[in-house]
């Protein structure tokens, strides 16, 4: 294996007139390199994206609803469990809304709402799941979801339906935005960040749309005001 | 895949038959063509996002030897194996370990061209190891043992029809007085059938749209969430990407998905756009366990500062195809290739071997649509001429052909010859005419033998005619 290593690189080399630079301008080459990746050219940002305020807010509820998405404001978190508790009822049973682990969820009278809240990795059985978005982006009406110890990546992939909590304050204009808003958060990356923009979606077959291919038929996001 | 692309000719004739392929085709303008232009229109930045994003795969071209050194650092600092493949029996033979050492028996396959490229599924299926395809259309051709037919829509040839009785024959499981008429219902079937084959994988297997050198993060697209289950609930992930999907930064990245989904769907953005950076962490309780990417060269190297780099840029979204006058009339299986239309007619000859794949860079019209509609400005009519140039230095046209070029081109550069003889063939032309179509017409066969007679006069007469009306 360290031989096709060398042999990969000396091809490149090789090619790329390697062998007869002298050692100046490669030295000066990979200075290039390194010094693109420290200091990355910000390339311009489309207009769509450049918004701010109250715009932002209705921009994301655009996109959303195109990606075919389901939107609603509510004015706090506290709301959710009254809002969700229909909709885990009526479409899906009563096995219970799996959820991630989050302040933003963990206080809320679920039991009230007649919901029982689990938390965890999905499996077979899950229906409902229920989200926090480490951010939304305007430009595309996407979510942003973040693999951590108390938000595992199945939670947003199984169920067939899944609830995202959104807080406005985590509302950017572009996936620029918030990847740099993540990495202020986590140095490097997380294992996984995944933009979701609307539900699973395949169009294989005559090439027709239907939702819920493997990921959730359906996507409600809640954009809420205060956090 | 095996390369069967010299017998295009038989197999494009066999295809304009096909009432079945023809009318799944005819999806493809409503299905992808509108969709883009739409999409496009609505970017105006797009044009200006295409030359920046040209910039930089150019620039990470010139120096992706040292690129592929800063990825691979990265991503091991994340904690994934590294391999370097040379060849597709390398790349396979990785693969092929990496399941024997944690003793797999099934493998869960998000769509992938590169593993289409080293023929994983065969060689897995011949050492034990069952490997499913997850994304839809890839899962429906697994079944009826076809390879795929577009590099984005892999069962885009087929009809629901088609569909239905490939389910009815291979899911026993099933009532077989159940309803498959619907897209709907078809969906549904595979979808509980793919469910207990992601959750009981061994591995997951993907390519990469994008590397991504400044962090060590694999860039995966997808709108069924495939991909993503293949990545999650297996313990051990394979990512297999060629070299030069590498990019250096996450803004650089950014610029070219912006691109990317346009171009193939006509989306704002894939449904799913995921930035992978290694296995699971402590205290998470998904994700891999094992994090493998493979790097595979198969003749990317070759084609750096040759003739050819441009087609390095390729993202594999598809435009080309899905805007091809001949891909849309012949379907992607008769290029008996892994790659097909416009950018597979040019990488198939320069991945497997111009002697493969004679017939490819015939495969044109060199109308241009191709060129036009591909966000990284690869100039495919340019490369395909060239390979066809290739071609007569190495002296493959057939002698009538080339007799008749140089016949053609003899009177081409003698103006007054040349519109003395196309004054003489109208004229002629217009006395064989019946009903608006000639009768007969030498080597008109591939016209359906009804070649239209010509309406009027030269194009050249016609043209001085009506600068003369409009000056």
């Amino acid at each position: 294996m360290t031989e096709a290593r060398a042999a990969i690189l000396g091809r490149l080399r090789e090619r790329l007139g390697r062998p007869a630079a002298p050692p100046e301008r490669l030295r000066a080459m990979r200075a290039e390199v390194d010094g693109r990746l420290a200091d990355p050219p910000v390339h311009p940002l489309p207009a769509r994206g450049r918004v701010a305020g109250e715009a932002t807010v209705a921009l994301f509820l655009r996109m959303a609803a195109e990606a075919k998405a389901e939107t609603a404001r509510i004015a706090s978190a506290a709301e959710l469990p009254e809002q969700v508790a229909p909709l885990v009822r009526e479409n899906r049973g009563n096995e219970g809304l799996l959820a991630t682990a989050d302040p933003l969820l963990d206080g809320l009278p679920w039991e009230e709402a007649g919901i029982a809240l689990r938390h965890g990795r999905a499996d077979e059985g899950t229906r409902a799941s229920i989200a926090v978005a480490a951010a939304g982006i305007a430009e595309t009406g996407s979510l942003l979801l973040v693999a951590t110890p108390e938000s595992p990546m199945s939670v947003h992939l199984l169920a067939d339906l899944h609830v995202v909590l959104l807080p406005v304050s985590r509302l950017f204009g572009t996936m620029e935005e918030a990847l740099a808003a993540l990495r202020r958060e986590v140095p490097g990356l997380p294992s996984a960040a995944m933009f979701v923009t609307g539900p699973s979606r395949t169009a294989d077959i005559e090439q027709q749309m239907q939702l819920g291919a493997h990921g959730p038929k359906q996507l409600r996001i809640y954009v809420s005001e205060g956090e | 895949m095996e390369i069967t692309s010299n017998a295009f000719r038989e197999r494009s004739a066999r295809a304009l038959k096909d009432a079945d392929l023809q009318d799944a085709l005819k999806n493809l303008k409503r299905g992808f063509q509108e969709k883009r232009t739409h999409a496009v229109a609505r970017l105006p930045e797009f044009s200006d996002l295409q030359d920046r994003a040209v910039a930089i795969k150019d620039h990470t071209l010139g120096l992706l030897d040292f690129y592929l050194e800063r990825f691979e650092s990265k991503v091991e600092a994340n904690g994934v194996r590294v391999h370097r493949c040379g060849t597709n029996e390398e790349a396979r033979e990785t693969i092929l370990s990496i399941c024997k050492d944690v003793g797999a028996r099934t493998v869960v396959k998000a769509k992938s061209m590169i593993t289409e490229e080293i023929a994983i599924n065969d060689f897995l299926n011949a050492n034990g190891v069952e490997p499913v395809e997850t994304d839809l259309g890839e899962y429906i051709i697994q079944l009826r043992k076809e390879p795929p037919s577009h590099i984005i829509a892999p069962a885009i040839h087929l009809k629901r029809g088609q569909i239905a009785d490939t389910f009815r024959q291979r899911h026993a499981d099933f009532s077989p007085d159940r309803s498959l008429d619907a897209p709907r219902e078809l969906v549904d079937e595979a979808r509980q059938i793919m469910r207990r084959r992601f959750l009981s994988a061994d591995v997951g297997i993907s390519g990469a749209n994008l590397l991504v050198a400044e962090t060590g993060s694999v860039v995966l697209l997808s709108n069924e969430g495939n991909i993503d289950l293949a990545r999650t609930l297996p313990r051990v992930h394979i990512v297999i990407a060629s070299i030069e999907k590498i990019v250096p930064t996450l803004l650089d990245a950014s610029v070219i998905l912006r691109l990317l989904s346009r171009s193939a769907t006509g989306q704002e953005a894939a449904t799913y756009t995921s930035f992978v950076s290694g296995p699971r962490r402590p205290g998470e309780v998904d994700g891999p366990e094992a994090f493998h990417v493979l790097l595979l060269d198969n003749g990317r190297s070759a084609l750096l500062k040759s003739e050819f780099e441009d087609m390095l840029r390729c993202i594999r979204c598809g435009a080309c195809l899905n805007h091809c006058p001949v891909y849309g009339v012949t379907g992607g299986h008769a290029y008996g290739a892994v790659y097909t239309g416009p950018m597979g007619a040019v990488l198939t000859p320069l991945l497997e071997g111009r002697e493969r794949a004679v017939p490819l860079p015939n495969a044109s019209t060199f109308c241009g649509r191709c060129e036009e509609v591909c966000p990284m400005r690869i100039p495919l009519v340019s490369l395909l001429r060239r390979l066809r140039e290739g071609q007569a230095r190495a002296g493959s046209p057939p002698l009538l052909a080339r007799l008749s070029l140089g016949l053609w081109a003899f009177c081409a550069r003698r103006p007054a010859l040349y519109h003395g003889l196309a004054r003489l063939g109208v004229a002629f032309a217009r006395r064989g005419r019946r009903r608006g179509f000639l009768r007969v017409w030498p080597r008109a066969g591939g016209w359906g033998g009804r070649f239209p007679a010509p309406e009027g006069t030269t194009f050249q007469a016609a043209f001085r005619g009506q600068r003369k009306r409009r000056p």
